[in-house]
């Protein structure tokens, strides 16, 4: 049963991928002709030709798209004209620094996003509720590019006690984690509270508080144990959007991810750039998701019976 | 009392009201209901959707939200303590463990995300302090016990994997893993299709002899109530209008709402030797808003006098009744329903 459900599942990442690829294919094709763009104004219509011909741009669309798929399977998306190196290596070099930021943004948002959301569904009704909810609506509502400047005058330029951007330490990762990590932890505390409260009416929940438990042992286990299973799922989206490198937020701290490669790329012109970025990111994203999917199997038995039972 | 003996009693309520708080103003749920249960007994508590059954018997283990509900008097005593006062920590000690309580809805009313070995395990280690060896191999006992088939590897098993039936089983299991002294039951049969029904009820009425438990039977459904009642109360609009010993109360109704409810009942048995169509109380259940100042029956009630109609009737001992049947009524339902017989 769960071979063939995880075999179903891996399928459909493969079919996801392919669907990605021919996007950032005709994607690029509309964007103009790049060899135009590439070249610098005033090239001579030879030069261009000859371009054309090196770039093998000069082949029938359905050659060039399976010239494309095959070298995207094999993670070939050209050589970048401005580093005059694969585009792919470029990408897979900038790719441990935006996981390491996404990693500790998400960790940094659950634990503060989920603390609060538990708190304002806990004690409702006592002043710790509207206290959390105005702190998740403030991290909501503030725009990252605001509050990183914010975070740098403040700690950087004021107090000196973090460096303002970079890499190579911890004390490096702090603020641009913070910022990151703020409207997830505002996400996270708004659907765990509403789901919280809302599951606080279930039946079950009643029938924890008729056995006599603690309100600790009713809220963990009865409440925010099935309330988790929305927040899980969103989790997974921002995991996604996360790990596709966070563009306002690496250029604010300049620090060096796939999100500032994929804004270089663009101003630059950089398609293969651009095209492996697009296609890895797009590859996380489908990863994460299928990651997401695995875990809900754990959370909810539920999901294992019906989506085995489909497999 | 319907128990003459000098025992006393396990729950005695006294003068008990309860009121929600709502947009239109308050709706009296619960208005002055007093009884005595004694350990052992069962009784089963009848009334319509809206006649406070239900919210009384939350209010016992004060597991009704607290605003909007609201107990505005009252006195409920059990075992030796006094539960409106008590502090939170007697009721969470309470919970489950002198008191077990079953819902109505089985589907719901068990945690879908945990295994049932794990829910009934909770309550073990909750009040009887087990480990977590001992609470499983008891959890097993009790599944055994309320006939779940397999108990031994059906206790890794989630919810979803049971039937309703077997759900409701399963709740029971977990209302009766402590021993209590009393076992509530709110419409623990009504999601049920008959049969099933039936078995839980068998089921019921054996854990009530083996545990030596008291019952309070939760139902609009009077069939249900022959089979297990040792006393039947009805209840109307928040209030007992008839109380007594199961017998009396089916063979010698004294409330015109009780004869009604009596008379809606299909008679399988077919006594009078001809069928009939169902008969039915006409009108609708009192807006429980503002209620009337008389008999909140009075205005469906055929026998009904003109005192009820401005004077609310006192709980007392039915005339020429069996000891401990009581009725709030003006009228004599014997005079009238013979006169109806005669004429």
């Amino acid at each position: 049963m769960l071979y063939r459900y995880l075999l179903t599942r891996l399928g459909e990442v493969l079919l996801s991928l392919w669907g990605a690829m021919t996007i950032v294919f005709i994607a690029a094709r509309m964007l103009g002709d790049p060899v135009i763009m590439m070249l610098p104004m005033g090239a001579s219509p030879a030069d261009i030709e000859l371009m054309r011909k090196t770039l093998r741009l000069d082949d029938p669309l359905i050659v060039q798209y399976l010239q494309f798929m095959w070298n995207a399977a094999r993670g070939d998306f050209g050589v970048s004209f401005q580093f005059q190196r694969p585009a792919m290596d470029l990408v897979l070099e900038r790719l441990p620094a935006t996981i390491l930021l996404a990693v500790s943004a998400l960790v940094i948002g659950i634990v503060v996003g989920g603390t609060l959301g538990f708190v304002a569904a806990r004690w409702r009704g006592t002043i710790l509720a509207p206290i959390a909810t105005v702190l998740a609506l403030l991290g909501q509502a503030t725009p990252v590019f605001w509050l990183g400047i914010i975070l740098i005058l403040a700690f950087s330029t004021s107090l000196g006690w973090l460096p303002s951007g970079g890499t190579g330490s911890l004390s490096h990762l702090i603020l641009p984690s913070i910022t990151l990590a703020t409207f997830t932890a505002a996400s996270v505390m708004r659907l765990l509270r509403s789901s919280m409260i809302e599951v606080v009416s279930e039946d079950f929940v009643r029938t924890a508080w008729s056995k006599g438990l603690k309100p600790r042992a009713v809220y963990v286990w009865h409440v925010m144990r099935n309330a988790l299973l929305p927040v899980v799922t969103m989790v997974g989206i921002l995991a996604g959007e996360l790990l596709g490198g966070a563009v306002i937020t690496e250029t604010v701290f300049a620090w060096p991810g796939v999100g500032r490669l994929v804004m270089q790329g663009i101003e630059t012109k950089d398609f293969a750039v651009v095209q492996a970025a697009a296609a890895t990111i797009a590859a996380i994203y489908i990863f994460v998701n299928f990651i997401v999917d695995l875990l809900y199997l754990l959370i909810d038995p539920r999901i294992r019976l019906t989506r085995m039972g489909r497999a | 009392m319907t128990d003459t003996s000098t025992q006393t009693p396990l729950l005695q309520i006294r003068d008990l009201s309860v009121r929600f708080r709502t947009d239109r103003g308050h709706v009296h749920a619960v208005n002055g209901v007093s009884y005595d249960l004694m350990p052992n007994e069962t009784l089963c508590i009848v009334g319509e959707s809206g006649s406070g059954k239900s919210v009384h018997a939350l209010s016992i283990l004060r597991l009704l939200p607290e605003p909007p509900a609201e107990i505005t008097s009252g006195r409920i005593h059990f075992d030796g303590r006094e539960l409106l006062t008590a502090s939170r920590q007697t009721m969470f000690d309470l919970r489950g463990n002198g008191i077990g309580m079953v819902f109505q809805n089985p589907m719901s009313s068990l945690n879908p995300v945990l295994t049932i070995g794990r829910q009934i395990t909770e309550v073990l280690r909750r009040h009887m302090k087990m480990d977590g060896r001992a609470a499983h191999v008891r959890a097993v006992e009790l599944l055994d016990r309320v006939r779940i088939p397999d108990a031994a590897s059906r206790i890794h098993s989630y919810p979803h994997e049971f039937s309703g039936g077997q759900r409701q089983r399963i709740m029971i299991a977990i209302a009766i893993a402590c021993n209590p002294r009393l076992l509530i039951a709110d419409e623990a049969t009504t999601a049920l299709d008959v049969t099933t029904q039936a078995e839980i009820i068998q089921l019921v009425r054996e854990l009530k002899d083996e545990k030596s438990m008291a019952v309070i039977w939760i139902t609009h459904d009077l069939g249900v109530v022959a089979g297990i009642a040792d006393t039947v109360q009805v209840m109307y609009a928040g209030a007992i209008v008839e109380r007594g010993p199961v017998d009396a109360i089916f063979n010698d109704p004294r409330s015109a709402y009780t004869f009604g409810l009596l008379n809606s009942l299909p008679d399988v048995s077919d006594v009078h030797g001809a069928r009939t169509r169902l008969r039915q109380i006409d009108g609708m259940p009192p807006d429980l808003h503002a209620l009337p100042a008389g008999d909140p029956f009075a205005p469906r009630n055929p026998y009904a006098t003109e005192r009820c109609f401005l004077e609310r009737p006192p709980l007392r001992q039915a005339e020429d009744a069996e000891p401990g049947h009581l009725v709030a009524a003006w009228y004599d339902l014997r005079k009238v329903t013979r006169r109806e017989a005669v004429g």
